[in-house]
């Protein structure tokens, strides 16, 4: 057959090729393999009288140095199904955003709402054929035909359900909040509150995490991103009058100048 | 050993005793640790003490190797006998002199590869003109200074509490339930940590008192455990391709 | 899977020859202590450096020196203390700020208080910038193989009157500089240094005269750093040092 390089093509999901080049690389010494970004995180997820609320910091780093000062880390699964991830970024972005598909293909072949213990199940489905390798935590809450859930997934494919889950490296500071301010049956107000005091923990006590607090409440048919709902970090000073660049203390070695006209409506392109 | 190497001791920590706290309240300082030592993740001893007096005024509690602990106490206690001694009674070194006698022999220590491996808080209150006094060395002989301090995984997980609940004019019934609210985080999450806790307070009137150890209670019955069992999520799977 | 030719580059070749070597014959024949697992094991677990993070800048001016260091100490990624001053203090025209260890730091700079008092005592005078430049270049050179895990920025008001600062690495090689930036934020605070003041591509090489602009950028130096470098925060810590003697302030910036 004519096509025959269709079967050399690749087939589709992750490439391993370079597997063995890192691992000699890494052993040879003299070069090393790249490494992946991962994001110091503080998230947390607490299940309340009628729903679930989600919450996280929007600090994301890359090492020590802070790379996006006002991430989202809540990430949407399905329309009654939130979920906030921390570790490796680039994993729960593309895993989430993989899941939320899949979700949404079966809600429409089955006309009904997402479980998000399918959804939880799908994550560590995923995440365990890979070993531990896919850099996923997170916590997945919503609220479905069994009422309000809350589910932790690790990276290497466990899933834990507790009332209230933290992750990430703040997390043992906002688990001490959580430890000692959780109460079953909680309202709203004290659910949200909670979860911006535990948000908080990791962002003053941990330096990977920082910034801004964002809360995402999850009731029957209904859920609201609270985005910065808490903004108390900000550069405090600023030199008054901004800085000058003084072009006369650096040499100028040559200077010409070129006429540029403008002219008026539609220019054939230069094709010279 | 191997031979033409300096001798050291410990290079891994073996008996660790978990996190200790300390924090000042409206008295003086009051310490605090749990009373288990772990071997591994076995707890060799649920009953240890791992806080001692050093002086009159001056108390110490160690997390870490407790072998060193026990190595530090006999340094201390000949510091303060050779004070006594020699100062017949006049001057007595102060709660900040031991904490940087402490903070120098860590540092020496560390020099010599051969640390102690311990992470310590000293307290102390001035008989004299009440200064009080709350600090931490590592290792490494670093030393921090503060309003309260923790060691270990109480840093991680008990700073925030204290922050939040710190004041200066604390009691001693309020010091002491923030203590609690701290070691309960901790006998939760530390899997090094008992439910067995000691407190000691150093006050300028009764100097160093050390508390008999006795039980925080956890709270465990939450409905939750009893409404949603592993059933709730195992029977659904999925079969990917 | 037949990794023989697998590819030409060297290094392949290296780690599979490499392999090989590490048979049971060798193993046996090594002398006992210069087995791979047992030198780690001599070693031991114990590492003795541990870094405390933190940044300091320090800008030089025409009749004074401005050090603006931030004041967080942590450990991993925990906060030690939020008010710990990495600037200390050496004779009334002298400061040392440093970054690092901060049990190394500590004693360094308590040695060279030490040290200063036994020149006072010996000269019947106080030690010149230019020669405690100098002293704790030897200082830390004499700790060549176990180095104070410090990087240092001396500043003071040389014999002229105008302002100097020395920068150091850990081990004592050193520069007469007329700005430096140590620490954890050093990469970030670098640029905007050199664009700012004196610097190596400038024409006209000029120290600044006012001690407000100069303290205004320092302060917004470190509030910037802190905005991208994670160890840095809490409060920012303002040594001037002019023909008056030495001036400390503090002001907070962000926390998290």
């Amino acid at each position: 057959m004519e096509l025959d390089y269709l079967k050399t093509l690749p087939l589709g999901g992750f490439n391993f090729d370079n597997c063995i080049r890192n691992r000699a690389m890494a052993e040879s010494g003299i070069l090393q393999a790249p490494k992946t970004m991962k994001t110091g995180t503080t998230i947390c997820g607490v299940l309340f009288k009628d729903g679930v609320v989600l919450a996280a910091d929007t600090r994301a780093t890359g090492g020590s140095i802070v790379g996006d000062k006002n991430c989202e880390k809540i990430h949407n699964l399905a329309p009654n199904i939130f979920c906030c991830g921390a570790g490796t970024a680039a994993d729960c972005d593309h895993v989430t955003e993989m899941i939320k598909r899949q979700l949404e293909l079966h809600r429409l072949n089955t006309h009904s709402e997402n479980r998000v213990q399918m959804a939880a199940l799908k994550l560590v489905a995923h995440a365990f054929k890979y070993g531990g390798q896919i850099g996923t935590h997170l916590i997945v809450g919503g609220v479905d035909v069994k009422g309000p859930q809350l589910i932790e997934c690790s990276n290497d494919g466990n899933m834990y359900s507790m009332p209230y889950h933290t992750t990430g490296s703040g997390s043992l500071a906002a688990m001490a909040i959580m430890e000692t301010r959780y109460k079953e049956n909680m309202t709203r107000e004290e659910a949200v509150n909670l979860c911006i005091a535990a948000i908080e923990a990791g962002i003053y006590h941990d330096l990977g995490s920082g910034s801004n607090v964002d809360v995402c409440v999850i009731t029957r048919n209904k859920y609201e991103m609270l985005r910065n709902i808490k903004h108390d970090n900000f550069k405090v000073f600023s030199k008054p009058g901004g800085y000058q660049f003084k072009k006369d203390r650096v040499q100028v070695v040559e200077e010409f100048k070129h006429k540029l006209v403008v002219e008026a409506g539609e220019q054939p392109m230069d094709l010279s | 050993m191997i031979s033409g190497q300096p001798r050291t001791h410990t290079q891994v920590p073996v008996n660790i005793g978990t996190s200790v706290m300390g924090l000042r309240y409206k008295d003086g300082i009051m310490l605090a640790a749990d009373t288990a030592v772990a071997y591994g993740s076995m707890k060799k001893t649920k009953h240890a003490q791992r806080m001692a007096a050093i002086s009159s005024d001056t108390a110490i509690a160690c997390s870490g190797e407790m072998s060193d602990f026990q190595e530090l106490l006999k340094i201390f206690r000949e510091k303060h006998d050779g004070d006594v001694i020699e100062n017949d009674g006049a001057l007595f070194l102060k709660p900040t002199d031991y904490f940087n006698y402490l903070s120098r022999v860590q540092y020496q220590r560390r020099m010599k590869g051969d640390p102690l491996w311990n992470g310590s808080i000293i307290g102390g209150v001035r008989q004299d003109s009440g200064d009080v006094f709350l600090g931490m060395v590592d290792l490494y002989g670093t030393k921090v200074e503060g309003n309260f301090l923790l060691t270990g995984l109480a840093a991680h997980y008990c700073q925030v509490l204290m922050q939040n609940s710190w004041r200066a004019d604390l009691t001693e019934a309020e010091a002491r339930a923030i203590i609690e609210d701290c070691m309960k985080v901790m006998f939760y999450r530390d899997k090094k940590a008992s439910d067995e806790i000691q407190i000691t307070t150093i006050t300028k009137d009764q100097g160093v008192k050390i508390h008999d150890p006795y039980r925080i209670q956890g709270e465990w019955n939450f409905q939750f455990f009893h409404d949603k069992t592993n059933e709730f999520w195992r029977p659904i799977r999925i079969y990917n391709n | 899977m037949d990794l023989e030719n697998y590819t030409n580059v060297n290094i392949f070749k290296k780690v599979y020859e490499k392999r090989e070597v590490s048979s049971i014959h060798n193993v046996v024949e090594q002398p006992h202590h210069l087995l791979k697992d047992n030198t780690q094991h001599a070693k031991g677990g114990f590492n003795p450096y541990v870094n405390n993070q933190g940044t300091t800048v320090a800008i030089a001016g025409k009749d004074f020196v401005l050090v603006a260091a931030d004041t967080r100490i942590s450990q991993g990624f925990n906060i030690l203390s939020r008010d710990y001053s990495r600037t200390t203090k050496l004779t009334d025209q002298c400061v040392i700020t440093s970054g690092g260890m901060v049990a190394d730091i500590e004693t360094l700079h308590k040695l060279l208080i030490a040290k200063v008092k036994t020149y006072q005592r010996q000269f019947k005078k106080t030690p010149t910038v230019e020669s405690l430049a100098q002293l704790l270049g030897n200082t830390l050179y004499g700790r060549r193989f176990m180095p104070y895990y410090a990087f240092n920025l001396l500043c003071g008001i040389d014999q002229n009157g105008q302002g100097s600062v020395y920068g150091y690495d850990a081990i004592g090689s050193w520069d007469k500089l007329t700005y430096g930036v140590q620490g954890s934020g050093s990469e970030l605070g670098a640029p905007i240094l050199d664009n700012q003041f004196v610097g190596h591509n400038y024409l006209v090489k000029t120290l600044p005269d006012d001690v407000s602009v100069v303290e205004d950028t320092g302060k917004d130096i470190i509030n910037s750093i802190a905005e991208r470098d994670i160890y840095t925060g809490d409060q920012v810590e303002i040594v001037i040092v002019d023909k008056n003697g030495i001036r400390v302030k503090r002001e907070p910036i962000r926390r998290d």
